[in-house]
């Protein structure tokens, strides 16, 4: 199964993957907000492109009072059911790393990544490969390495 | 799994499911005003009807709610024939009687009434059509002491329920947006009553209120401090650990 990929030493923070995620939900003339942000950082040349992880088991999905949050196993998304969605926030204070976003201008409105529902646009974007929607590669022995030792 | 006639094509669909639910499952678009999917519907408002009747009396048929209507085998529905479309017309204009400015209802208004010009502005409503639904969803989302019928009158009048959290849910799912609430700095208010915000331990921001993450804390029995960041420092701190990440 394909997931969103992202390599933080190849993000140059030009922004294009929140431009393109913006156009990509937007149904004119309403125009909306990104579910990806670039966090910059000082480190020279990383950047860090953030956005839902479609956790499986996911603390928004529990958090919700409505069960409006559900998941789409085929590819490997987590998505709100605005039908069953009552507003209250409660998924945004559960989400661990912040990637369950609320609305400015109409409080209650929620909304995260919904991977374009199989054919993300930020990847589709990227234009250094920081973003890509592929099958995770198995573990190089190096990749092994450097994780055991971080843990350690 | 039962079979029904939806418009002159036939459907199998679950026992026990509503007739809106069938109808919409499998396609046809009926409009509703005071249906939620998170609630149990009420038949209140009268928008969701279609007429109904049985393979063995096809002629004798009934304009119903379909929201509270569940499906049974041999069901022969219409969604848009002209008795359908003229009890629709009907009840979107006693809608509008309690919202005549409301543009959701307005809109409604343009497909299924003939004429909205003889409609009776129903005083004192404040653009609520007491549909109920602030109602169910705090009792029955966020299971609050806040039970109300039809002929209690305007669900306003017995707001706040007990141990409103300030969540603005009812707000956010009502269908005219009449509810008013006010948001500042460092409260909300709503129904006449403050809740102080639950703001970021580091950069002061808020997105629920404090009695919001004691809800929250009961329902989810996760540590107090889960709750000290806001969603923009929670991704700042998450890009701490992100940026560690160097793929060759």
């Amino acid at each position: 199964m394909k997931q969103l990929i992202i390599k933080p030493n190849l993000c140059i923070n030009c922004g294009v993957c929140e431009r393109a995620c913006s156009m990509e939900h937007s149904e004119e003339p309403d125009l909306e907000l990104p579910r990806i942000r670039v966090i910059p950082s000082e480190k020279p040349g990383v950047n860090v492109p953030e956005t839902c992880l479609q956790c499986v088991e996911a603390a928004c999905k529990k958090a919700c009072p409505a069960n409006a949050i559900y998941d789409i196993e085929q590819i490997g998304a987590v998505l709100i059911n605005y039908d069953e969605c009552i507003g209250c926030g409660s998924c945004v204070a559960a989400c661990p790393f912040g990637n369950m976003l609320m609305g400015v201008e109409e409080p209650g409105y929620v909304f995260k990544c919904d991977l374009c529902l199989g054919d993300p646009a930020c990847a589709r974007f990227c234009p250094t490969g920081a973003i890509t929607y592929d099958e995770v590669p198995p573990l190089t022995g190096k990749q092994e390495m450097v994780l055991e030792e971080e843990t350690v | 799994m039962v079979e029904i006639t939806i418009n002159g094509e036939k459907f199998e669909c679950e026992e026990g499911m509503s007739i809106l639910h069938a109808c919409r499952m499998n396609g046809f678009d009926i409009p509703t005003v005071c249906n939620h999917d998170a609630v149990k519907p009420l038949g209140m408002c009268g928008v969701c009807v279609v007429s109904v009747a049985s393979e063995d009396n096809p002629d004798k048929k009934k304009v119903v709610p379909s929201c509270v209507m569940k499906v049974k085998a041999g069901n022969i529905i219409e969604t848009e024939s002209p008795d359908v479309i003229a009890k629709r017309g009907e009840n979107i204009k006693k809608l509008l009687a309690y919202a005549p400015n409301d543009l959701v209802l307005m809109d409604l208004a343009e497909t299924y009434c003939a004429d909205i010009d003889s409609i009776e502005k129903v005083e004192g409503s404040g653009d609520c059509l007491k549909c109920g639904l602030c109602t169910r969803v705090c009792s029955q989302v966020i299971g609050l002491d806040w039970s109300w019928k039809p002929k209690d009158g305007y669900p306003r009048d017995s707001a706040p329920p007990e141990g409103c959290i300030g969540c603005l849910a009812c707000a956010y799912v009502c269908p005219t947006g009449c509810i008013d609430y006010e948001i500042s700095e460092d409260s909300r208010k709503i129904w006449g009553k403050e809740h102080a915000l639950h703001k970021c331990k580091e950069c002061g921001a808020a997105n629920i209120t404090v009695d919001q993450k004691e809800w929250l804390e009961k329902r989810l029995d996760l540590p107090a401090d889960y709750y000290d960041l806001c969603d923009e420092c929670k991704r700042k701190h998450i890009a701490e650990t992100m940026k560690k990440i160097v793929v060759t």
